[in-house]
């Protein structure tokens, strides 16, 4: 008697999202209140939580974390009162973007979203 | 014969002789995990799990490393405008240090238009391919490996199996996120090393990104164009295996496992079925003709569960293709060990013996699991049944539940792949030949038996010297039979038809059907019979065929009491109801053992054959007819005491799964002791080498590596049938192991010891 089986698949979305939007583990002060703080530096600092996460050394992380965050964006009003940034450090052939959701306050109301990725492009 | 019971004594296998040899030959395992997404619209009617599926085997089968898996997540999901699909590297480490995980996106936005392929290894929607060749300083490498010309729904579309092809090559390596990627950017290419081929090369890196910069190699960045499906060059798999400190790299122009390319030979892994845990498939492996064989090493199987279980295989063979579950298997020619992998995932089982399938050669395969059950896929459409590479094909058989029993499952695809190396042999067929020679033959006796027609001794005298080795018989021409008188005063015999008659004082008889004796009671018989002469009870001269002297010719005997000579003379004595003359002349000197045999006329028409010879009294061993004629040319010997060799012969062939058996024949009734002898070594070595005393005609033929016994016998002549080897459990095909046995008496190792031949047993297969 067969029995009928069924391909285990891991439900893949947590992945899915880390695959593009991968959340930095940079501690912020989101919540803080305080000085309202400077976007290239919150960028710079989520490039190299991100890159401690997909496991660059020291090192490396902080040598080449600021070839990673290239140019702000032009900023784009939010619902928070604030301004959402992107800092776009994109070549050819690779994706490099955090994404700053600052709040009225001037400070991340999120955890900035960084996405890292070898693109395929026509 | 007499077949003794054996009173055992311990009897060791040589099993351990037949031991598996390990190997490892593991390469990329990459576990593949979907995570769903919408497809998009496109044409073709494939899926992405089929074409993803492809692309992982290619690699897996085209970078050659120690063991690595890499476990990639792909899906669906929007890119925008102007991306195909997106790699991300999710963790990395390892020595050396690669990455173990990551995630690939496909678009299906609608802003790519896709062709998916539901065959992707099958190119015939590209109407042309090209290879292209570059020397990058460390000589001429491949770096194109392209099929162009798309028709019908290929015409005018990205193709999703070139795209994930990329894809997984930036998982492999080439990845911007990839820690040794950017070690070895820093210069801006690729910088190949040995043991890696082309060594010296400079394989250009776009400034950009983790891209190749040659626009003809699959890794091209920016390089993604219609109509056209890209294979990994030699230039992508080296940038990859030089990144990823893989070893070496298997450049192939097609999809291993379907029909072109090579190792592994894989079938599908999108099982929809499985079996019991203990279950079995069953399938058919051959190989391809001009290939040159495959060795295989290891074996990915599908294994049902969600993993983690301690999985084992048993992998047994038949001759022939017909995977026959409920026929003879043997016992396992290999096995292996791993845990298991989830369903959908391979389980990589390194196998505890090769397995080799020559070119040509058709072999049936069953896989026992235990600790798990196998997950396979019914064979019905869409599932081929066949799948093979440049070397090896395999034909799709049937599972059971439990090993080789009950009704089997069909059509079953095992989902597998089998790495191998190119070449192999034809799986032996177990197979037993005769070596060598035990003790050589001695024989008290002579004989040559002939029926009458074909009578060749008239006008031959033959003069029998005796020694203490034995006589030494010359035969020169004579004129005929000398007239009586010469030694004695002959006595003319009144011979009975078929009847003896003692004549003179030195103890001699004369029988009527042509022989001499040294005493009574030889058979009167008619009929001569090798076999009754061996065991006549005196010792006689035989010119044995039926004679008439009862009213024919004469018969008369004369002696010589003081030299011991005697004669007796048949003179004229008609053959059986024949009017022929036989002339014959027995001379014996009852001194010295010495006689002479003469033959003048003999008739050709007798009725019963000729037995011409001599044999001591008593049981004799059977010497068997020899040519009395040769003893013109040259003196034939016999000796003081017989000499019994003992022959050994194999009971069938040493088949894994049974119990290999031999049977030693020829035991003399004086043996007591038995012993089988199982070496690794043939040898011809003198028994005398083993131990001085020993009879120098006697060998050995196999080395002394076990001893099998004593076992205790008596009561011969006779046989003994005893293990050579258990094979019960299984071992290695084609390993040689040689046979001989002895018997002793109660002086143990003398010159009583004898010795068999020797028995070549190459074990096997049916």
């Amino acid at each position: 008697m067969t029995s009928k089986l069924f391909s285990l698949r891991v439900v893949g979305s947590l992945v899915l999202v880390a695959s593009l939007a991968a959340v930095s583990a940079v501690a912020t002060t989101t919540q803080q209140s305080g000085a309202p703080q400077d976007a290239q530096a919150v960028a710079l600092e989520s490039w190299k939580a991100h890159l401690e996460t997909i496991g660059w050394p020291q090192d490396m992380r902080n040598r080449m974390a600021a070839d990673f965050v290239g140019k702000a964006s032009p900023s784009v009003a939010n619902e928070f009162g604030g301004v959402t940034i992107t800092f776009d450090g994109s070549t050819p052939g690779m994706l490099a973007k955090v994404s700053i959701v600052m709040g009225a306050n001037g400070r991340p109301v999120a955890k900035p979203v960084v996405q890292f990725a070898d693109i395929s492009e026509r | 014969m007499t077949n003794f019971s054996r009173i055992g004594l311990g009897l060791t296998s040589v099993i351990a002789a037949l031991s598996f040899s390990q190997t490892a030959d593991a390469q990329v395992t990459i576990v593949r995990n979907f995570a769903g997404g919408s497809a998009p619209t496109a044409t073709g009617t494939g899926n992405l799990q089929t074409v993803f599926n492809a692309a992982c085997d290619w690699w897996e089968a085209a970078l050659v490393t120690s063991p690595y898996t890499l476990t990639l997540t792909y899906q669906w999901g929007s890119m925008g405008g102007g991306t195909l699909a997106a790699h991300s590297l999710v963790s990395q480490g390892g020595t050396p240090h690669r990455e173990t995980a990551g995630s690939i996106t496909f678009d299906n936005d609608g802003s790519t238009n896709w062709f998916i392929d539901s065959t992707p290894c099958d190119p015939s929607e590209y109407t042309t391919f090209t290879t292209n060749t570059t020397n990058y300083g460390g000589g001429l490498l491949i770096d194109e490996n392209v099929w162009t010309g798309a028709t019908g729904p290929a015409a005018g579309q990205f193709d999703l199996f070139r795209t994930a092809l990329h894809e997984v090559g930036h998982a492999l390596g080439l990845s911007s996120a990839n820690t040794a990627f950017q070690a070895e950017r820093t210069d801006n290419d690729v910088d190949v090393t040995s043991p890696r081929p082309f060594p010296g090369s400079s394989l250009p890196l776009s400034s950009t990104s983790a891209h190749m910069a040659v626009g003809s190699m699959l890794m091209c960045g920016g390089c993604a164009t219609q109509n056209q499906r890209r294979y990994p060059s030699e230039g992508d798999l080296l940038a990859n295996a030089q990144i990823s400190q893989m070893s070496g790299i298997n450049f192939l122009t097609a999809c291993p496992g379907t029909g072109g390319g090579g190792s592994p030979l894989t079938t599908t892994f999108a099982n929809n079925n499985g079996g019991a845990v203990g279950g079995a498939v069953y399938f058919a492996l051959e190989g391809v003709a001009g290939g040159g064989g495959a060795t295989i090493t290891d074996i990915d199987l599908n294994c049902a569960g969600f993993g983690g279980l301690a999985g084992t295989i048993d992998v047994y063979m038949q001759n022939g293709c017909s995977f026959d579950h409920l026929g003879v298997w043997g016992g396992p020619i290999a096995t292996g060990s791993a845990t298991t992998a989830a369903a959908g995932s391979p389980t990589n089982f390194v196998l505890s013996s090769p397995i080799e399938i020559g070119e040509g050669c058709c072999v049936s395969i069953a896989i026992v699991a235990g600790g798990f059950g196998h997950a396979y896929t019914t064979g019905t459409s869409p599932f081929a049944l066949t799948y093979a590479t440049t070397h090896l094909e395999l034909t799709a058989g049937s599972a059971t539940n439990a090993p080789f029993a009950g009704s089997a499952f069909n059509p079953r695809v095992v989902n597998a792949n089998f790495h191998y190396t190119v070449g192999g042999t034809c799986p032996p067929s177990a197979t037993v030949e005769t070596i060598g020679t035990g003790c050589v033959a001695n024989f008290e006796s002579v004989y040559e038996i002939m029926d009458t027609a074909s009578f060749d001794l008239s006008g031959q005298e033959f003069t029998a010297t005796n020694s203490a080795s034995g006589y030494s018989i010359a035969a020169t021409p004579t004129a005929g039979i000398i007239a009586p008188g010469a030694i004695g005063t002959p006595t003319t015999l009144v011979m009975p038809d078929d009847g003896q008659v003692p004549a003179g004082t030195l103890g001699i008889v004369v029988g009527s059907n042509g022989w001499i004796a040294l005493g009574g009671g030889n058979s009167n018989g008619f009929v001569p019979s090798a076999g009754t002469m061996l065991n006549n009870p005196s010792t006689a001269i035989y010119a044995w065929t039926d004679l008439q002297p009862n009213n024919s010719g004469t018969v008369t005997y004369e002696e010589n009491a003081a030299t011991g000579r005697v004669r007796v003379t048949f003179d004229d004595v008609h053959g059986w109801n024949t009017t022929d003359d036989h002339d014959i002349q027995f001379d014996y000197n009852v001194n010295n053992g010495n006689w002479q045999l003469r033959f003048g006329a003999v008739g050709f028409a007798n009725p019963e054959d000729w037995l011409v010879g001599y044999s001591p009294g008593g049981a004799n061993s059977d010497p068997g007819s020899t040519d009395l004629t040769l003893a013109a040319l040259f003196a034939i010997e016999t000796q003081a005491a017989d000499t019994i060799p003992l022959s050994l012969e194999a009971v069938g062939t040493p088949v894994l799964g049974a119990p290999f058996m031999l049977t030693t024949n020829g035991i003399e009734p004086t043996a007591i002791f038995h012993v089988g002898i199982v070496g690794l070594t043939q040898v011809s070595l003198p028994l005398s080498f083993v131990f001085t005393q020993a009879d120098p005609t006697c060998f050995l033929n196999a080395s002394l590596d076990l001893v099998m016994g004593p076992d205790i016998i008596f009561g011969g002549p006779g046989s003994h049938t005893w293990e050579g080897v258990d094979l019960t459990t299984g071992g290695a095909v084609g390993f040689d192991l040689y046979f001989t046995s002895a018997t002793l008496d109660l002086t143990v190792l003398s010159n009583s010891t004898r010795t068999a031949n020797g028995i070549k047993a190459t074990t096997g297969i049916q």
